[in-house]
């Protein structure tokens, strides 16, 4: 028996050895596999940071045009003021104005809500014409939505309009 | 060429231990040339296993560092904002639409009602009045035919039955582009 000792043994160490080299090879494939995917990932990431650089750049670069463009939507607060500029067009044109209602409409807008205000106004057909070519140079990011005039006694006429601002969304 | 004298039993132990070692020995000398081969690996695993590592910590790091979430959202945003103030932008259209109707308004003509419905790609306008005569109601629907800024006018055929006080409605659209 002890003849196959050596043989034995040669066989126990061949078949360790391979067992070393396979386990070496097959760490240094995942090895390169992780560190290729990683890189991938850094070349990835890498570009969402100079994108992201780039957007905090840009905004910080028009601060002050966003802040102007800003000031012409209307927020919460300033709902007041618009229905005031309204009232103070038809003391302008002379005409009797109604404010029927204010709502916020449905949009499907992210950041922003159209805001619906409706008005009523009696007056002569000129002055009538006049206050809606005032609604519609408002300063505020607004539109004349529709607008209806029919006679009325004693030369009077009688008007309806429905303007639309640009609101920004309640939080 | 050799005679073996040696009997046959004792000829077939001693090449079967020959074999044995032979066989022992090819063993051992692979053994040898595997291991040197892993350790030639050796500097390659540690190299790999630190490259590895190295870029994904540098990755995490990365990760960790991100942007601001409040910057998309507010270039989000300012990109709805453009895009609505754009769509804003429109320019006063019933002061121009009640000048091209009433200034063209032959002195037979009386209006009763008019409705101006803008939009952006110009908007509707329904008019309705009393015309003295047919002739009035003529003159006042070539008028605006001619005006560049309304379009699609036409005869109220139905209201030219009467001969006198002719109730009538005209609808018709804005073109825009007009100057």
């Amino acid at each position: 028996m002890n003849r196959f000792l050596p043989l034995v043994g040669g066989f126990i160490l061949f078949a360790g050895a391979v067992a070393a080299l396979a386990f070496v090879l097959a760490s240094v494939g995942g090895y390169i596999a992780t560190a290729s995917e990683a890189k991938a990932a850094v070349t990835s990431s890498s570009r969402e940071e100079s994108y992201n650089e780039a957007v905090a750049s840009f905004l910080s670069d028009t601060a002050d045009e966003r802040s102007r463009l800003s000031s012409f939507i209307v927020n919460d607060a300033g709902v007041v003021a618009v229905i005031q500029e309204i009232d103070d067009a038809a003391k302008r044109e002379k005409v009797s104005v109604t404010i029927d209602s204010v709502a916020v409409g449905a949009s499907a807008w992210n950041y922003f809500d159209p805001l619906d205000v409706s008005v009523s106004a009696t007056g002569s057909f000129a002055a009538l014409s006049a206050f809606a070519t005032d609604l519609e140079s408002l300063p505020e990011a607004s539109r004349l939505v529709s607008f209806h005039a029919e006679a009325a006694e004693n030369k009077a006429w009688f008007g309806s309009y429905r303007v639309e601002f640009l609101k920004t969304k309640s939080p | 060429m050799g005679i073996n004298l040696l009997p046959p039993p004792v000829q077939k132990k001693i090449f079967g231990a020959y074999y044995i070692r032979l066989a022992a020995l090819f063993f051992t000398a692979f053994a040898a040339a595997v291991i040197i081969g892993t350790l030639l690996f050796a500097p390659s695993f540690f190299i790999s296993r630190a490259d590895a590592e190295a870029a994904a910590q540098y990755l995490a790091a990365l990760k960790t560092g991100g942007a601001p979430a409040s910057s998309a959202e507010t270039l989000a945003a300012f990109t709805e904002e453009i895009s609505l103030l754009q769509t804003f932008a429109r320019p006063p259209l019933a002061a121009r639409v009640l000048s091209a109707v009433t200034t063209s308004l032959p002195s037979g003509v009386y209006l009763s009602s008019i409705d101006i419905t803008p939009s952006d790609t110009g908007g509707k306008v329904s008019l309705s009045g009393i015309a003295g005569t047919r002739q009035d109601l003529l003159d006042y629907t070539a008028a605006l035919q001619k005006n560049p800024l309304l379009s699609g006018v036409s005869v109220p055929v139905s209201a030219l039955a009467g001969s006198r006080n002719l109730p009538f409605t005209l609808a018709f659209s804005v073109n825009p582009q007009s100057p």
